[in-house]
């Protein structure tokens, strides 16, 4: 049960890359491409499907995968010419069929009426629409299971076969003699030849006997002689006779012939064989050579690896402290070797990183589907341009990408785009809305963007429900930006009425939440008229990152060194506290932000003036001076997580152990800015995000 | 520490069939109990690294062979004052579902084990926060021993999780 | 124990048949698809293949088709495995000297009695 378990899970995997694979192959189609291997991957893919759906009894996907094949092989073989319509049904067969793939895998309904459409249209190309061969398949299952059934064996009776070999019986591998000893299992008890014919023991190649007798005394059923012979039966004449046979046994209806290449049943042999191409177009060759050089490993396996190097890491950093209080006489060699030894763990520690590491392309690759699903509940014409699908980005962060993104496109096709074309026209625009999906790097972090062409976040209106929810309490006093930034307020929903799609509680909150979790952090423009973008950045990894550490009181906190602008030593003549009571640093004639990180994190102790100005910068509030007591040093840490055990700290996106053992704990900078500033009166009530 | 709080006849464990273990443990001069396969095993107190912006009785988090734990105060989960912890204090870390807690105590008493007849219900005038987080009580010759409901005082609530 | 030339483009459909055969006792050669088979085949000289029909590169006729002319391949027994039932496949399949066509899902007791059979 457990193997199938894992076989499944594998097979659902596979369907991902496949469909995946599917989607390229049918985009390229519909652009036109004519390249012979193009149809063959897309009709491989489909086909791959059907086998897998079969060997495990996916009814409904069996069922669509093979009218949706019969139609790719009408594509594959010229049966049928490929125009823009045939292209657009493809893809939405394709659609489907992830969608099945996913229904399979997660139960759950897919969409009913939209299978059933496709299906009809599928048929209506395959012409005539035969009932799908699927049910077929699972018939003659079914029926196998009756023979067996009905033919409980009845003690030992015997049972005679004749068995005339056609020419090339040998030639394709079978052995008589181990035909001989394979059906003494079966209870054979002689051999007789017939004819002119030596015996199977000292059978010559060149001489096909005329037949054999086989003589059994057996238990076995009648039906389990028919799957015996069944092998031999597309070479060789095969006659099962039983005495003593029950009376039931007399009208049962012989085995299908169907497991066999039987010539009398070819009777389209002039249909066209598919050209299966030899000479597969360069690029998808080298595409498919690339692809069976991967290894696939289960991701619990790297993840163990990806523990232990950061286990060793930290005892590395632990052995790197110990050497150094011990070591007062600085013997040089032992320091140029843990110098090199850190070296080392870090290397292995990126190789071991960059197993992880896969481009977003396999959440990306989903989400065309998505728009075009919600282009047809909405009614909306929508294009989705996706870009940067091969930035390479931890697993782990790959994986709860797929959520966040499908509320974002959701939000944007929703709320963002005008409501109809002839809005967009009045609007100047062109009348198919623009969404656009992007992936890059940026340092240590990838950057993601969601973007559409719509008419962006209409701010009277989120005002009005933001006064009306009690959200905010002085209208006058709240920045254009704040005001957009309301929708990611908890339970905010710029929607009139709450529609289908977006619906409740998976507003733009539930996306900042879970994009925080990950360790990152989201923020928007909204261009009224012309659109809105939602740019997420977050992490490569969420297992290690380069860390400041600094010290308040007792207590050590790590500052990613990405934020980390400098850090300077305290001038208190740069100091200044506004009238409004908040306080700010000179620095090089403009004035930073100041937060304290004991004041912002209410750590006590005796509050000794801070010593250190560590200026990080957010990109919703600019360079901002945090100030802690004192700066130790720069480390590469490994990331632990809070919610393992725990749950979300505001201001604080892990923990990792340090040198000594003791755990410190690792900053979220946005978010500590976000508590610390938002907290004075600003018109809002409380913090939003 | 190994002075045996609790005695229960045999004739009482006889009477009901089902027993179970638990391990009791001290705050103050109450009683507490929690079942022994919640318990991993027991620390001696070492500092803890403080959490912003959390309810007093959570007193930090630990290293535990490199998984981040948090600790609780027991005494002040149940509105006492925060524990002084010293040398002799004891962190007791218990499984809650998929999660791992310290709680931390004054001591660790014993293992008792107790029929299942002889668990008697909270009474109905006990606080809130008691009928909640005690799931029952045990009656011995000079102590009464309060069993823990672990997941009503330290599980996550839902939405943090989320 | 025999030696088994498993070949299917399908990571799942080619573990699934493998742990079948394995855990039998039989030793499995893997391939992913005709063209691997081939070269496998010349290595490995297997006492029979079992072989998918729809594959990237070399599909299992072609393949068998081409083992047939390989000194290894000769009177070896192979057997297609797969969901496609056309019937002017399978007379291709006779043809070129396939020993026997199963169709998928396949029954793993049927697969080893087949193994029994036919190597």
């Amino acid at each position: 049960m457990d193997d199938d378990e894992d076989y499944q899970a594998l097979f659902f995997a596979e369907c991902v890359e496949l469909l995946g694979d599917l989607q390229e192959q049918l985009d390229k189609l519909a652009a036109g491409d004519s390249d012979p291997e193009t149809v063959n991957a897309a009709f491989r893919a489909v086909h791959s499907v059907k086998g897998g759906a079969a060997a495990f009894g996916f009814e409904g996907l069996i069922g669509f995968a093979h009218i949706f094949e019969t139609v790719m092989d009408k594509v594959r073989n010229g049966a049928r010419e490929t125009d823009g319509e045939l292209s657009a049904l493809l893809i939405r067969a394709g659609d489907v069929l992830m969608a099945l793939v996913e229904q399979a895998r997660d139960g759950g309904e897919a969409d009913a009426a939209m299978v059933e459409r496709v299906t009809a249209e599928l048929h209506q190309v395959a012409e005539g629409g035969s009932p799908p061969e699927a049910a077929e398949i699972t018939a003659r299952a079914e029926n196998s299971d009756d023979l067996e059934g009905t033919n409980e064996p009845t003690g030992e009776r015997g049972v005679t076969v004749t068995l005339t070999p056609h020419l090339g019986f040998l030639r394709v591998g079978h052995e008589p003699l181990r035909l001989v000893r394979a059906a003494k299992a079966l209870g054979l008890v002689g051999v007789e030849a017939l004819g002119e014919v030596p015996l199977p023991q000292a059978i010559d190649l060149g001489n096909s006997p005329l037949s054999w007798k086989l003589q059994f005394e057996s238990a076995a059923s009648i039906a389990e002689f028919y799957s015996f012979f069944e092998i031999y039966e597309a070479f060789a004449d095969v006659k099962i006779e039983a005495e003593a046979m029950l009376e039931a046994e007399e009208d049962e209806p012989q085995p299908s012939a169907e497991p066999r290449p039987d010539p009398s049943d070819a009777n389209d042999q002039t249909a066209p064989v598919a050209p299966i191409s030899a000479q597969a177009s360069f690029g998808s060759d080298t595409a498919r050579a690339k692809i069976a050089k991967t290894l696939r490993v289960e991701l619990s396996r790297i993840d163990r690896l990806v523990n232990l190097v950061g286990e060793v890491v930290i005892t590395q950093a632990v052995l790197a402290q110990r050497l150094s209080e011990i070591d007062a006489n600085g013997h040089l060699e032992l320091d140029h070797a843990v110098e090199s030894m850190s070296r080392q763990t870090r290397e292995l520690q990126e190789s071991v990183m960059a197993i992880r590491a896969q481009p977003v392309k396999s959440v990306f690759s989903r989400m065309p589907r998505v728009v075009r699903d919600l282009a047809d509940k909405l009614g909306k014409e929508a294009r989705l341009i996706v870009s940067g699908e091969q930035t390479e980005v931890d697993t782990t962060v790959i994986e709860e990408l797929a959520e966040p993104l499908t509320h974002m496109l959701r939000n944007s096709m929703d709320h963002g785009l005008e409501e109809t074309s002839a809005d967009r026209e009045a609007a100047g625009k062109r009348p198919v809305g623009t969404l656009r999906l992007s992936a890059e790097h940026r340092g240590e972090r990838v950057l993601i963007t969601v973007e559409d062409d719509g008419r962006g976040i209409d701010r009277e209106r989120v005002l009005q429900k933001a006064v009306d929810n009690g959200l905010v309490e002085d209208p006058e006093a709240i920045a254009p930006e704040e005001i957009d930034n309301l929708i990611f307020h908890p339970g905010f929903s710029t929607a009139e009425s709450v529609s289908a799609v977006s619906g409740r509680g998976v507003g733009m909150d539930v996306v900042k939440k879970k994009i925080q979790m990950l360790g990152g952090r989201c923020t928007l423009r909204n261009t009224p008229g012309q659109g809105t973008r939602f740019v997420i950045t977050l992490p490569l990894t969420l297992a290690v990152l380069d860390g400041m550490i600094v010290s308040v009181g007792d207590e050590r906190f790590i500052l990613p060194l990405s934020s980390v602008v400098e850090a300077i030593r305290i001038d208190p003549e740069t100091l200044a506290i506004l009238p409004n009571g908040s306080r700010v640093m000179r620095l090089r004639g403009d004035y930073l932000p100041l937060i304290s990180l004991r004041e912002a994190l209410q750590l006590d102790g005796n509050a000794r003036p801070e010593e250190m100005a560590m200026v990080v910068d957010d990109e919703a509030q600019g360079p901002v001076a945090i100030i802690v007591d004192e700066l130790i040093g720069q480390r590469q840490v490994v990331l632990k997580s809070l919610e393992a055990n725990f749950r979300r700290v505001e201001g604080i996106s892990g923990a990792t152990i340090l040198g000594d053992g003791r755990v410190a704990l690792i900053l979220d900078v946005s978010s500590l800015l976000e508590m610390s500033t938002s907290a004075p009166s600003q018109g809002l009530l409380e913090a939003v995000g | 520490m190994t002075e045996n709080l609790v005695e229960i006849s045999d004739d009482a464990i006889e009477a009901t069939g089902k027993t179970k273990q638990y391990v009791t443990f001290l705050v103050g001069d109450r009683v507490y109990a929690v079942d022994i396969v919640m318990v991993r095993e027991i620390k001696q107190w070492s500092a803890t690294t403080g959490l912003p912006n959390q309810p007093s009785y959570t007193r930090g988090v630990l290293n535990l062979r490199g998984t981040i734990v948090p600790v609780h105060d027991l005494r002040a989960r149940f509105g006492g004052p925060l524990t002084e912890p010293g040398e002799t204090h004891v962190v007791v870390i218990v499984n809650i579902g998929e999660q791992t807690v310290g709680v931390l105590v004054d001591a660790v008493s014993d293992i008792v084990t107790v029929a299942a007849g002889e668990i008697r219900p909270v009474p109905a005038t006990a606080s809130e926060l008691d009928s909640s987080a005690i799931s029952g009580l045990v009656n011995t010759n000079d102590h009464m021993v309060a069993l823990i409901n672990l997941p009503a005082l330290f599980a996550v609530p839902a939405e943090a999780t989320a | 124990m025999k030696r088994i030339l498993a070949v299917d483009d399908s990571a799942s459909m080619l573990n699934m048949l493998s742990d079948c055969l394995r855990g039998a006792g039989h030793e499995v050669v893997e391939a992913s698809d005709g063209r691997e088979a081939l070269e496998r085949l010349r290595e490995t000289q297997p006492d029979m293949v079992i072989t998918d029909l729809t594959m990237p590169n070399m599909d299992g006729l072609d393949f068998i088709d081409a083992a047939r002319s390989e000194e290894a391949g000769r009177r070896l027994p192979m057997l297609l495995l797969t969901t496609e039932t056309a019937d002017h496949m399978k007379q291709r399949a006779r043809e070129i000297g396939a020993t026997g066509w199963l169709t998928k899902p396949f029954d793993p007791d049927q697969v080893l009695r087949l193994v029994d059979q036919l190597a």
